[in-house]
């Protein structure tokens, strides 16, 4: 039996061994596009993340924090609200969930000092395990403390490939030279995490997402829960005013269907001042990009009523 | 008449590579029961025959996407050690029983390699309806 569990032991840091070795030569030998075949999601999410998670650690004391997924760093322009002399960032990143807002927030919220934070909890995340926004944090922000303690929440190989495998392009300096085009298909990355999309929602796709769904079914994921508990109480102890807001979304999307579930409004309400734009403004299509993510027209009627909330009043122009 | 215990004996036997007409007949079996699983598995017989239309339309000819590479190299390697031990009660009965340990090792840290870096999404097991 001792013999039995010595080979098993032996066997498994053999096998760590073997697999650090197999990560190291396909950082060494593959260009990253080939790499991301092997169950590994290395700089290949949408979004801009490496572009913003550098750009804020430039940025200190600002007035206004975004932070949510893709509806964020598309629905809040930072320029909008500099003509109104308030400083903001926009810490959204795609698909991002309850656990990876904590993570950014544990990172830069002492930095940042922001006076108000605008979190878009976005419920539909809620749902999700959050693999693919954790790759986007692994492989496009810093690995430390919160970065280990994120992964420990994850089972998926895919979380710890892309770990270990950008730990081991990091300590080899492979991606120094990396850098991020701010042109994307559509997506421009503009400023300040800000990422801008001109195009209108193509109308010959109006069928998209459309299927209704029950909406009395929100079963969120009991860790996500954790975390977004966890997110509020640490706004709350950094003493930053917080408001939690819906992005709109286009009327026929199964996303506005889902996020109008009075189930979901009295849960997030319980936890401070949330206000729901699906269910005040029903704005038009030519507003989107998409049937959830607004275009710039929308973005900027959009932030214009986000700029008449009380929230904002305190901020003037000296 | 009591032809259906002909052919029972190792295909190929004593050769590493079967004759051109084994090899046909091993394609041609191996294809009909493929495309009769999609009876199988399909939700109902419109469901059958229009995933037959699908496997049978221009996209026979176009390039195959995701992991193709990846994919091919692995049936590859599957198809290969089913051919070796062929002649054993299945594939892998006698494989590695003489490889030094290093070998085998080197082997076992294989597939767990394989399992880590090109493991699939969770699939429902093809009998579950049954």
């Amino acid at each position: 039996m001792k013999k039995f569990i010595t080979n098993i032991l032996f066997f498994l840091a053999v096998t760590f061994i073997g697999y650090i070795c197999s990560l190291t030569l396909l950082a060494l030998f593959l260009p990253h596009e080939y790499a991301n075949q092997f169950n590994i999601n290395y700089k290949n999410t949408v979004g801009h993340g490496f572009t913003r998670f550098s750009e804020v650690k430039e940025v200190e004391n600002i007035d206004v924090l975004f932070i949510g997924p893709s509806t964020t760093y598309m629905g809040f322009d930072p320029r909008i609200f500099e003509k109104n002399c308030i400083t903001s960032f926009n810490l959204g990143s795609s698909a991002q969930t309850p656990i990876q807002t904590h993570v950014l927030l544990k990172r830069y919220l002492k930095q940042l000092n922001p006076k108000l934070v605008v979190y878009n909890p976005s419920p539909g995340f809620f749902l999700h395990k959050g693999v693919e926004s954790a790759t986007d944090l692994i492989s496009n922000d810093i690995i430390d403390i919160h970065t280990l303690s994120m992964i420990l929440n994850y089972s998926d190989p895919t979380v710890w490939n892309t770990f270990f495998y950008t730990y081991i392009n990091r300590i080899l300096n492979l991606d120094d030279s990396y850098q991020q085009d701010n042109i994307e298909r559509f997506d421009t990355y503009i400023d300040r995490g800000y990422v801008s999309r001109s195009v209108e929602v193509n109308l010959d796709n109006d069928d998209e997402d459309s299927t209704p769904i029950d909406t009395h079914t929100w079963n969120p994921i009991p860790l996500q829960e954790e975390y977004f508990k966890k997110n509020i109480e640490l706004l709350k102890k950094y003493k930053s005013d917080f408001i939690l807001i819906e992005t709109p979304k286009r009327s026929i999307s199964t996303l506005k269907t889902e996020e109008s579930n009075p189930k979901i409004d009295s849960y997030l309400e319980s936890f401070g001042t949330y206000i729901n734009y699906n269910s005040t403004v029903n704005m038009e299509t030519v507003h989107f990009a998409d049937n959830v993510h607004l275009n710039q027209r929308g973005v900027e009627y959009f932030n214009s009523l986000i700029l008449a909330r009380p929230e904002f009043q305190k901020f003037t122009c000296r | 008449m009591g032809r259906n215990r002909d052919h029972m004996e190792i295909v190929a036997k004593h050769r590493w590579l079967p004759p051109l007409n084994d090899a046909l007949k091993i394609l041609a079996t191996f294809s009909i029961t493929v495309l009769a699983w999609v009876f199988f598995r399909a939700e109902s017989l419109g469901h059958a025959f229009y995933i037959l239309g699908e496997i049978f339309s221009a996209s026979l000819f176009e390039e195959p996407g995701f992991r193709f590479f990846t994919l091919g190299t692995l049936i590859t390697g599957f198809m290969i050690v089913e051919w070796l031990g062929r002649s054993g009660e299945y594939a892998i009965e006698k494989l590695g029983l003489e490889w030094p340990t290093i070998l085998r090792w080197g082997f076992y840290i294989g597939i767990v390699l394989m399992i880590v870096l090109l493991g699939g999404q969770e699939q429902e097991f093809i009998y579950f309806q049954f």
